[in-house]
This record gives structure tokens, sequence and C-alpha cells, in this order.
């Protein structure tokens, strides 16, 4: 038995170095020079902070980040609120038909080429081409039923019975609301708001096809701008690759922290499988 | 236990009447800017479908067009070898990540609960990721000079591989290959796509081969069944309705895929899937009514691979219960 769990950690800690090596390889190689990354060839004095710097002495760099955090930001506040609200009153509201869910859940499975034509001609007419606002509207209504059907499987934990204590306990209505359900609900409703936010930072067909400049562009389109030009320019390619997936890898470091603290949040987001 | 709370006060009533004007509020307005970015182009969609609308006309009159829209969708040759095309990526890649994700989870079963995490948790990195960096970071990888790959297959002294290439696979019946797709670039392509996807397969089987009790498993290995049986018989059957779910999710999500082919390829009709199509004609070349019935098309053969999932996943649930 001890052979055997040895052989299956040694394997698969060889599978797991094979599978990250590639994005280990993009983060150091945002910081050798172009000659040094075609060579694949790593030596620690080579290091540097050039692609970075280049980076930021961009013109259009700074503006992006701008457009992608604002987007990012004000997307998922949007998608929180309104689809936790939403998700809780769909719950406690017996009303809510079961053709109303699905179409929910619909407005994710279609894939967006289909509505990209009559989006785009949409925003068009309304003079909302190159807009900051129409890829946060984008960002909340690609992402408002993920939240939905996510928080509903976490208010489902919560019984609103505890609500009702609190109630005749005297507290006010929003004072029970918020001291019970939102409070034991928060873990999963930081956790749902981070993915949706992820998938807003990540978009990018919508994104070409509704901006034209970098006056409302978010980062993944100046990324496959860069790669696009003739002559790719590995090293900032990486450098502008690792600024994108930076989100990610807190998120990940997040949920190793987390896991150690507390791993009831996560029975709470997957329903307890 | 409802009415009894709140029915204390008038003040309580009116509170209620509040509490009914916000919720609805907070309802409505998400489900109408989700209308208007859903069903609306839908619909919109399907009416320019049946016309001819350039973008020159798009402002003044339509010109009715019946179904020539549709017929020339189909005896367009290069949107059925879109569609081909997504459809055999669909298969190909659920096929592998279907088996690497098993035998991974299988595998991480033998190490010890603590270690599991920590192993698990560099494949975790890749699911959320952001389309365009992974096609970006691949596209160095695979790179036919100075890319990793070839630079990695070079240490055991193997030729290069022109990775990103209409080229077919293997040598022999050049015609069938490429009708199945068997070449360099469409590999590439479902190489990036396994190494992004297998960890939601392993992590799925992982999750529903550890609900299962101990106590289970001793007892077949007591009435003398072979690992393999075990395995088939009581590892698989409960992994079933996770994975119907799982299976569905990957294919509504690789309906999506985008970024991958147009970083590596562009628009070429050879790899290119109904997205890329879809950018091409209503996009690019602004052929409106043209793409539209495409959309149309597209969404029809969805909406019968959705239905076909769905009855295979209450058939799932079926057994499952049966059990």
């Amino acid at each position: 038995m001890q052979i055997k769990t040895a052989v299956a950690f040694i394997i698969l800690a060889i599978v797991a170095l094979i599978w990250i090596a590639p994005v280990a390889w993009m983060v150091t190689a945002s910081f050798l020079p172009y000659q040094r990354i075609i060579a694949v060839d790593f030596s620690w004095n080579s290091l540097s902070l050039a692609n970075y710097l280049s980076l930021f002495h961009n013109d259009a760099f700074p503006r992006h980040l701008r457009n992608s955090l604002l987007i990012t930001i004000i997307g998922t506040i949007l998608a929180t609120l309104f689809g936790s609200f939403s998700a809780l009153y769909s719950m406690r509201h017996r009303r809510f038909s079961r053709y109303f869910l699905y179409w929910i859940v619909s407005s994710r499975i279609i894939p967006p080429a289909a509505f990209l034509l009559p989006s785009y001609l949409m925003f068009q007419r309304l003079g909302m081409l190159n807009n900051l606002v129409t890829l946060v509207l984008i960002g909340f209504a690609l992402n408002y039923s993920l939240v939905f059907w996510l928080m509903r499987s976490v208010f489902a934990q919560i019984p609103r019975e505890m609500e009702y204590s609190a109630l005749i306990d005297g507290a006010s209505k929003l004072r029970a609301f918020f001291d019970t359900t939102i409070r034991y609900s928060a873990p999963g409703l930081l956790f749902v708001s981070l993915f949706a936010g992820i998938f807003i930072w990540n978009e990018f067909l919508l994104s070409t096809v509704l901006t034209i400049d970098s006056s409302a562009q978010p980062l993944t389109l100046l990324l496959g701008q860069t790669l696009s030009l003739v002559k790719t320019d590995w090293g900032v390619l990486f450098a502008l690759g690792t600024i994108q997936i930076l989100p990610v890898l807190m998120f990940i470091a997040m949920i190793l922290i987390f896991f150690r603290w507390k791993k009831s949040i996560f029975l709470q987001i997957t329903g307890g499988t | 236990m409802k009415s009894a709370c709140w029915a204390r006060s008038g003040r309580m009533h009116m509170n209620r009447k509040m509490d009914e004007v916000t919720y609805k509020a907070l309802i409505v307005a998400p489900l109408l800017i989700l209308l208007s970015v859903t069903l609306f182009p839908f619909l919109f969609v399907l009416v320019v479908s049946f016309f001819k609308v350039r973008s020159y006309n798009l402002d003044s009159s339509w010109e009715f067009a019946g179904i020539q829209n549709y017929l020339e969708v189909f005896s367009d040759r290069e949107n059925i070898t879109s569609v081909l095309n997504t459809v055999l990526y669909i298969i190909y890649a659920l096929g592998v990540e279907f088996i690497i994700g098993m035998a991974m989870a299988a595998l991480l079963l033998y190490v010890k609960e603590k270690y599991r995490f920590s192993l698990i948790l560099p494949f975790l990195i890749p699911l959320l990721l952001a389309p365009i960096v992974v096609a970006m970071l691949w596209k160095q990888v695979l790179a036919y000079d100075g890319g990793l790959l070839n630079r990695f297959l070079s240490i055991f002294s193997l030729e290069p591989v022109v990775w990103l290439s209409p080229e077919p696979l293997f040598g022999g019946n050049l015609s069938l290959q490429q009708s199945l797709n068997m070449t360099h670039g469409f590999i590439s392509l479902l190489l990036v796509e396994i190494w992004q996807w297998t960890p939601l397969f392993v992590a799925g089987f992982l999750v529903s081969f550890s609900i299962l009790r101990k106590e289970i498993i001793q007892s077949a290995v007591m009435d003398g069944a072979s690992p393999l049986r075990i395995f088939t018989d009581i590892y698989f059957p409960m992994a079933k309705p996770l994975l119907y779910g799982l299976v569905l999710l990957r294919v509504m999500d690789m309906l999506k895929v985008y970024e991958t082919i147009w970083v590596f390829f562009g628009n070429s009709p050879a790899f290119a899937n109904i997205n890329i199509r879809m950018v091409t004609t209503g996009i690019d070349i602004r052929n409106y009514s043209y793409c539209s019935a495409f959309s149309i098309v597209v969404f029809l053969l969805i909406f019968i691979v959705l239905i076909l999932g769905r009855l295979l996943l209450e058939r799932a649930g079926r057994l499952y219960y049966a059990d």
C-alpha cells in the first residue's frame, strides 16, 4: 500500500509540474529580454523589470488598465447586488416561475456569437459603441445568471427561521435581514462575486466588437492587438499576460488561505458536495 | 408564522408594502437589462434573417427575401466546415478530458487526503485564466522556432514539429485525415483546450469519488471484487450524475471558443468555428441578413443538442435513483 501511494504521488507531482510549466514559463519570461525568451535561456542575472517599465511608458496601457478595472469593479458590484437579490426573491416567493429560471440560465448558455450582431447594431443605433457603460452592461448581463444560480445554492442553506427569531427578539426587519441572512451568506457572497469578477475581467469577444479605440477597450484587447502585430515582442506580451492573470493568482492564493482557515465556506458554495 | 410577525401593526404593514416594491424593483431592473441583451437581439436576428439587409440599406427599406438567406447559408461550404469543426472539437476534447480526468482522480484517491489539496492546486490555475492569455501563451509555447515545446522535444533529440500548420498528422490517407480534422493545427487547438479544462473533470471525478463511504468499498473487497470491477461497478456509477452536468457545461462553453482559434489562425476558414464565422460574415463583411440566418441555424442546432442533453440528464437521474 505504501509503495502504491508513493508511486501515485510521484506520477501526480510530475503531471502537476508539466501542467503548471507554461504558466510558470510565462511569469518567468516576462522578466527576461526578448533574445533570452527566443533561446529559452534562463539565468538569474538577466532578470529585469524592463518589459513592465516599457508597458507603463506606453501610452495606451494605463488607459486599458483603467478601463478594465472600472468595467470589472462596477460590473461585479451590479451583478452581485442584483443577482443575489433576485436569487433571494426567487427562493422566498414560490410564484417565481420555473420557466423564468430557465430563461435566466439560458442567457449563459447561448454562445455570444448568436447575439453578437444584434447587440452590435443595437448599441450602434443607441450611439453607445466604444463606451464604458456598454461594456459594464454586457459584463453585468453575462454574469447576472451566474451569480443568480450560485447564490441560490448559498441561500438555500440559510433557514429563514433565523430571521424570524431575530424579529421575535425585537430586531427591526432590516437589522434582522443583515444580521442573519446576509451575515451567514457573506463568505459565499464574497466568493461568488470574485468569480463573476474574474469572468468580466477575462471577457474578450464582445469587447472586440463593441469598442473601437483605447478610450474604452479593456486590457484583454490590448493583448489581442499586440499579438496581431507583425513582429511579436514576447517579453512585453508576457508582461501583459502576467498582469492580466494577477487577479486570478491572487484569487487562488486566497482560496488556499481560506481553505486552511475555514472549510465550511467551500461546503456552502458547492452545496455540501 | 409569517403573518404573526408582519401583522403586528400598521407600520409593519406599510413596511411590507415598501419591501414588496423594493423587491420588485430589484428583480425587474436586472431582468429588463437581461431582456435587452438576450431576447430582443434574438427577435431582431429572426426578423432580419428573412430580409435582405446589408450595411447600406440598414436604415432604409428592407427587401423581403423569404428563405433565400437560409438557402445561401446551407449552400456555402465554409459554413458547413465551421459547424463540423465545432462538433469535432467538442467530441475530441470531451473524450480526452473525460479519460485523463478520470485517471487523474483515480490516482488522487491513492494519495493521502492531506496532500490531495496541494497536488490539485496547480491544476486549478489554468481554469480561471483569460482565454486570450492562454492563447497568447500557447502560441509562444507551440512556435516552431524558439517555442518551449519544440525546445523540450529537442532535449530528447526529437525533430521539431510545425505545430500550427494544416498538415495532416500521420502519413497515408490524407483526405480522410483532413475530413476528420486530424491536422497539426487542430491537434494544437485541442491541446490547449485539454490543458485548460481537464482540471474541471479531475475535480468533478474526485468530488464524486470521495463522497463514497469506505465501508462500501471494503465490503466489495471482502466479496472478492477486483479493483477494476470496483471501479466500473461502484466508483463510475457514483460519478455519473455529476458528470452529465459537467459534460453539458463543457459543451456549452466549447460553443463559446473564439480566442484560441483567432490567435492561432486568424480567420482562416480551415480552422474557423461558428464564432469566427459569425464575426467574419456579420462584423467584418457586414452581410447582416446572411449572418442572422446563420445565427438562427446555429441556435436551432444548439437547442436540439440542449434538449437531447436534458433527456440524457433525466435518464441519468432515473438510473441514479433506481439503484
